[in-house]
């Protein structure tokens, strides 16, 4: 893989990309987008905290965090947050503490199903449904993932549209383009080459809606409901029909994606960084063109089946989640594992800050990246759980800081990102654990209020 | 601390109730609300090779939350954007490899039933305008195709049914056999149903598929990719772990359909089919030098079963070791139907685990039995594990554990409330074999997989099934054949 080429030829492409037709294009104001990312197994404590000094700008970042020397001023360390897992929940700790994050609360496990899953929506869905935030795009919400191997289901999904509704991510890049971008052709179609690409997609989608809507009335409630997002699914793909079938020069990602597909599975451990920047080189595309404004990117399950000894030399021969239960011998080679995540994140992060948005400020500036974990290290711990948000949260979120919340529940993040992103609610998840709004996290969420064109309503 | 391990150590189990309410047929509790069920990944590829030629080739789906045989395929997965999408350019890559066809003919046995009016014109205009590629394209993502629908109150319609058992036994669309008994409706007479079952019962297509369902409700393919330790099992090689997989699966083909089903020889039995590289590897049988699977009759005080094949057991291990608590927990679950609850807390793993990371395997088993708040737990889970234990990491037969101390495999198993003592895993074997207890929770998980759901309260299709498994001699392909006539098969509830 030719990175370095990539990016050049992508940025040439998009450099000639005029912002398609979207609602915000009269006020030039930018979107404001939220990129939720899932590192799993925590971190190592004793070299991912910070010394710190007596006010929030004085620390020294640790070597984990060293990466992001030059972003420092985009990113806040959040400290102190508890994941508010409830304890004995069904089947392990993983993917109950990733539910718990996800959703504020706890998982359930059905009647008729093993899968212990989500008792409710996820907060990042409460998002993707706000008329103003995900569903002011064409794509309200995307899932994605650079590894999903795990037996278990919900310890690699963050996305719930409801009750027992898990949204599961995309791994294959390759996929993920296909559904973004994959109407368009690699060389430029006639007008009236595209309108006939444009009939026959319509005819395709219109005979499925009218199978869905001869089979829903037939089932009650619960069913109905599993029929309906089907429809909306097939809504969004007809929106997004319109916004890609614009002739648009995606040559390059397009390559590369392909590539990664063709890799055989057995080498997905070799390229786990391609894998996942290429989900983030999508995640920006689909940013810069506003086909959508939330997505939740995991890089692996939160019982990580990557190996990282094809990746780091001298790494111990194991999978992630194994390794993280080998004890103290092994806290080298995690040090280097997760000092190894930082490195790819921020990498992204850097073109996400020279990538301009349409104010005239960067993407990175216009966007929320909340990066987080569901423990604090292998051992199972749920306190003081490692999160970093990075990006400028449009003028909301001043970078440079560390903020300890001693002990508060991860809940009261989310309420505060919810609150920035110009919804009013008074609390997420369970209710008896939330407890408010974060002090001094974002700044004046009501002179910046509303992510979209239209003006706040709070 | 491999997978297994890791959810074995998962605390108290919870016995299954066998104070079950007398037998009462076709109560309310065994129907089944109307529903639709989504084709698998693998039912889509299958009805695709059905309609279309098996020389189609098909992009792989990958449905995310769903794995290549998951015995039991999670009900909740929805159809998003993302999901649509990825339907979507499946469907359109096959479109491309077609050439010529009928569109209408094409879609009744896509959809499994006739087509309705206004699907006939909308086909027609399309095949007009996009030709049959366009007609393929669209049926392949529609709804129609892709979900079963399981509407028809308190019978399935003849339609339905045919769907159901093809897609139950053949893991495809209704063959040509069965569409002509769901256009003529005899399907739904109980003995034309009966007739059908046992004709599919015969058909290689079918057996091989039931092999795969014991197979994948054992997770015997795990062997394939299991993790071991290069240096402590270099004969762990990628051929030895499939000829591993191959024994499993030859022993599971001859068990249900030249044994009779018999689930006794299933748990007992040691007959089996071994190669050049298991004989010498594992099973140290002198004289065989073939590459194909030969059928030999194993030692029977060392080997009794499917339990104590090298694919079961290098599962039930860890990397660099075997593991108690993961072939305890294995039986408790599989063949005894106890729930693991979930793990000890973090502050009592990390309690020991200084300590006991010194301790073999076998005696860290003790401490657990010793140790007051680990045997709550662990002094009904481990027992099984520790009948296994003359087996090593790759499933060797031996006398002495890794430290050097002579292998102890004596065990107090607790089946149902009743306990017994075991000497070995071979009586072991045969314990399990005899219980009751055993039979009905293989029934239940057998039925759950045909079901998409748990039996839970359906009590007169548990009782259906159960009592044709006893008439018969206690046969596996009796279930089978009992869950195709039972009443959770066959009936539904109002919406």
């Amino acid at each position: 893989m030719k990175r370095r080429t990539f990016l050049g030829g992508l940025g040439a492409g998009l450099a000639a990309l005029a912002l398609p037709r979207g609602a915000h294009t009269e006020s030039r104001r930018a979107p404001l987008r939220l990129l939720v990312v899932h590192k799993p197994i925590g971190t190592q404590p004793a070299f991912y905290d910070c010394a710190r000094g007596t006010s929030p700008r004085d620390f020294t970042l640790s070597p984990i965090l060293a990466p992001f020397a030059d972003l420092r001023e985009h990113m806040v360390i959040v400290d102190g947050l508890t994941i508010p897992k409830q304890p004995n929940t069904p089947n392990e700790d993983h993917g109950n503490s990733i539910v718990t994050f996800t959703t504020g609360g706890v998982p359930f496990r059905g009647d008729a199903t093993t899968v212990p899953l989500a008792e409710r929506i996820s907060i990042d869905q409460i998002l993707a449904n706000h008329p103003d935030v995900g569903a002011a795009a064409p794509v309200r919400s995307l899932q994605l993932a650079a590894d999903t191997r795990c037996s278990a289901l919900f310890t690699r999904i963050q996305s719930y549209a409801g009750r027992g509704a898990p949204m599961a991510p995309e791994h294959r890049p390759f996929a993920a383009y296909a559904r973004l971008f994959g109407g368009l052709s690699d060389t430029p179609l006639s007008p009236a080459e595209l309108a006939r690409v444009r009939r026959r997609k319509q005819s395709v989608l219109d005979f499925a809606r009218a199978g869905l809507a001869r089979m829903t009335p037939q089932f009650d409630a619960s069913e109905r409901e599993r029929l309906d997002r089907h429809t909306q699914a097939i809504r969004e793909l007809e929106t997004a029909l319109d916004h890609t079938m614009q002739n648009i020069e995606l040559a390059a990602l397009k390559r590369n994606v392909r590539d990664l597909d063709a890799i055989d599975p057995s080498a997905h451990d070799a390229h786990h960084g391609d894998l996942g920047r290429a989900h983030l080189d999508i995640v920006r595309t689909a940013f810069q063109i506003d086909l959508t404004r939330v997505v939740t990117f995991g890089w692996a399950t939160g019982q990580s089946a990557v190996n990282f000894s094809k990746i780091i030399p001298g790494v111990e021969d194991l999978d992630t989640h194994t390794l993280s239960h080998a004890g103290a011998d092994v806290v080298a080679d995690e040090t280097a594992i997760h000092t190894w995540y930082c490195e790819q994140l921020a990498a992204f992060l850097r073109t996400m800050r020279d990538t301009p948005d349409v104010d005239g400020r960067s993407l990175l500036d216009n966007t929320l990246v909340v990066v987080w974990s569901e423990m604090r290290h292998g051992y199972h711990t749920f306190d003081r759980v490692p999160i970093q948000l990075f990006g400028g949260a449009r003028g909301q979120l001043a970078g440079g800081r560390l903020l300890d919340f001693g002990g508060r529940p991860t809940n009261d993040l989310w309420l505060s990102i919810t609150r920035a992103f110009g919804l009013s609610l008074d609390t997420v998840g369970d209710a008896t654990r939330c407890m408010g709004e974060l002090p001094e996290l974002f700044t004046s969420t009501g002179a910046m209020g509303g992510a979209g064109a239209r003006p706040a309503t709070r | 601390m491999n997978e297994a391990v890791r959810l074995a150590l998962a605390c108290l189990v919870v016995a299954c109730g066998n104070d079950r309410a007398p037998p009462s047929e076709h109560d309310d509790r065994d129907v089944i609300p109307a529903r639709v069920r989504l084709l698998t990944d693998a039912q889509i590829e299958n009805a695709i090779h059905d309609l279309l030629g098996p020389a189609i080739v098909i992009p792989p789906i990958d449905t995310p939350g769903a794995r290549p045989h998951q015995f039991v395929y999670p009900d909740v997965i929805s159809v998003d954007a993302a999901q649509l999408a990825r339907y979507q350019s499946m469907a359109r890559e096959v479109a491309t490899q077609v050439d010529a066809g009928d569109p209408i003919a094409f879609a009744e046995r896509a959809f499994r039933r006739p087509l309705e009016e206004d699907e006939r014109t909308s086909l027609a205009t399309m095949n007009a305008d996009g030709g049959f590629s366009l007609v393929v394209e669209a049926v392949l993502q529609s709804p129609q195709f892709l979900y079963r629908t399981e509407a028809s109150a308190p019978m399935l319609s003849s339609y339905e049914l045919a769907t159901e058992l093809g897609f139950f036994l053949l893991d495809s669309v209704p063959d040509d056999t069965l569409w002509t008994a769901a256009r003529d409706g005899s399907i739904t007479d109980p003995e034309i149903l009966e007739r059908q079952v046992d004709r599919l019962l015969e058909l290689p297509r079918v057996k091989g598929h039931l092999d795969d369902v014991i197979l994948d409700w054992l997770g015997a393919r795990g062997v394939l990719t299991t993790g071991k330790d290069e240096l402590l099992f270099p004969e762990m090689t990628p051929e030895l772990r499939a000829s591993m997989f191959a024994e499993t699966r030859a022993f599971v083909h001859d068990v249900l359909w030249r044994r009779g089903g018999s689930l006794r020889e299933l748990l007992t039995s040691s007959r089996t089919f071994i190669d050049a590289s298991l004989a010498r590897a594992i099973y140290d049988v002198p004289g065989i030098e073939s590459d194909e699977l030969v059928e030999v009759l194993l030692d029977p005080r060392e080997r009794a079963g499917v339990l104590t094949q090298a694919s079961i057991l290098a599962i039930l291990a860890s990397a660099r070791s075997e593991s108690i608590i993961a072939r305890g927990a294995f039986v408790s679950n599989k063949l005894l139907c106890e729930e693991p609850l979930g793990r000890p807390p973090a502050a009592a793993i990390a309690a020991v685990s200084g300590f006991t990371s010194k301790l073999t395997e076998s005696q860290f088993g003790y401490y657990r039995a010793q140790n007051l708040y680990c045997s709550g737990c662990h002094r009904t889970m481990d027992p099984p594990g520790r009948a296994l234990h003359a087996y090593d990491g790759i499933g060797r037969h031996r006398a002495f554990d890794l430290a050097g101390f002579p292998v102890d495999d004596d065990a107090t198993l607790t089946i149902a409330d009743s306990r017994i003592d075991v000497e070995d895993a071979t009586q072991m074997a045969q314990a399990l074999a005899e219980s009751d207890h055993v039979a009905r929770c293989v029934i239940d998980q057998l039925a759950h997989h045909a079901f998409g759901r748990e039996l839970g309260a359906m009590d007169g299709t548990r009782d259906h099934i159960y009592q044709r498994f006893n008439a018969s001699e206690r046969s596996l392909v009796e279930v089978f054949r009992a869950i195709a006539t039972s009443p959770a098969f066959t009936r539904r509830g109002a919406p």
